[in-house]
């Protein structure tokens, strides 16, 4: 079975393929012993371990968000605008739609105060600062999902404006027939009648005066 | 002998594992991870090789020591450290190549296609450099992370983050391309 398998060349290639591997095997012992004696190596490894003590770069790391601007960012502002043109026409005593309700049912972690008196307070310009409060350094390092919805109330005003831009369906209704297509039809259907009746009628009438003449 | 003379004093972190050095490089100790830069330095840059040209694979090779020290909270205690440490290393080398091919670095008339770093490259043997320059980027990765750097198929599977079999046929495609071209290899051996 061998010679069969040498003869075709099978043990050939796997032979090679041995010599290969240990060939890389060798070689790689070779360099790692290399590298041990090479003062080249020993200068490149001492340049990164001083990199190591080194500080920080700043530009690589994202700028810390307490140094910046306090105003209210712009993505704020946008949504407050969309959530005066939605709520400015009603009455500000008049509660919310069954449907919106479940947003101030929904438990938030964010205030007990509702939904609507937020809204009022945009509409008059006033900003709750519990809303927009700047997040610290440690949110960019440990960003947690939950932990957003404490500072921003992201849920409650994505489920309102996701309710707000997909209408709700009317309920179906099937559509009646009404009288006076029905009386179109049935006036149709007698003129189409009688056309058949006056046009047979005279052969009809003709058929019973009509002596065939044959004598038994 | 040779290497009693060009090291200094002996490092008490030298007989460690590296799992015991990573534990406690996470505790705050700079030397024991200086430990690993050491001992690993040549075979992270080596690795990048197949993926980045010499100038950049050294400075990926940093990058990826001072990313897994600045990160060294999030390696496990007890799992190896080499895989890693390498996996950071081939994320960054392929960071560096979207990076090089969106900018379409265009060369000055006057100066060479190539980097070319004004130190020595690397020592490489004549066979990985044959197969650094005749296997794609993830076979020389998986030779080298198995042959050379003594990983499992596990270990290598997490690394270049493909399964177990996909390394296997990986590394059966790289040894039946490299034995193809036994004889050029034997000229390269005997040159």
């Amino acid at each position: 079975m061998k010679r069969l398998l040498r003869s075709i060349g099978f043990f050939a290639s796997t032979q090679k393929e041995h010599e290969i591997l240990q060939g890389l095997r060798d070689e790689a012992l070779r360099e790692k012993a290399d590298d041990q004696l090479s003062p080249r190596e020993d200068e490149r490894v001492e340049r990164v371990q001083s990199a190591l003590r080194a500080p920080e770069d700043g530009p690589t790391r994202p700028l810390p968000r307490a140094k910046q601007s306090h105003a209210l960012p712009l993505w704020g502002l946008g949504f407050a605008c969309l959530l005066v043109l939605a709520f400015y026409p009603k009455p500000p005593t008049e509660m919310p739609s069954p449907r919106t309700g479940g947003l101030t049912g929904e438990p938030s972690l964010v205030a007990s105060e509702p939904l609507v008196s937020h809204v009022q307070a945009f509409a008059h310009g006033i900003f709750p600062p519990a809303l927009f409060t700047i997040p610290e350094d440690s949110w960019l390092t440990e960003v947690k999902p939950p932990v957003i919805d404490l500072v921003i109330p992201i849920r409650p005003l994505a489920s309102l404006y996701e309710e707000l831009s997909s209408p709700s369906l009317p309920s179906l209704e099937f559509p009646t027939i009404s009288d006076p297509t029905l009386y179109l039809y049935r006036e149709e259907g007698t003129r189409l009648r009688n056309d058949i009746q006056n046009g047979l009628a005279p052969v009809i009438e003709s058929l019973r005066i009509f002596d065939l003449g044959v004598e038994g | 002998m040779l290497s009693i003379i060009t090291q200094p004093a002996a490092n008490p972190y030298s007989c460690a594992s590296d799992e015991e050095l990573g534990s406690l490089a996470r505790k705050g100790r700079v030397e024991a991870f200086d430990e690993l830069v050491r001992r690993h330095w040549a075979g992270i840059n080596r690795f990048l090789l197949g993926y980045l040209p010499h100038g950049s694979s050294e400075d990926v090779a940093q990058e990826a020591f001072l990313r897994a020290f600045r990160k060294i909270e999030l390696y496990e205690e007890g799992k190896p450290f080499t895989p890693w440490l390498f996996t950071i290393a081939r994320r960054l080398a392929l960071n560096a190549i979207r990076g090089r091919n969106r900018r379409r670095e265009v060369p000055f008339p006057d100066r060479p296609v190539e980097e070319q770093s004004p130190e020595e490259p690397l020592c490489f043997g004549p066979l990985w450099q044959f197969a650094k320059d005749r296997l794609s980027a993830n076979a020389y990765a998986a030779l080298r992370l198995h042959y050379a750097e003594d990983l499992p198929i596990e270990e290598v599977a997490r690394v270049l983050d493909k399964n177990k079999i996909a390394v296997k046929v990986m590394l059966h495609r790289a040894r039946r391309r490299l034995s193809k071209f036994s004889a050029q290899l034997k000229e390269t051996q005997t040159t």
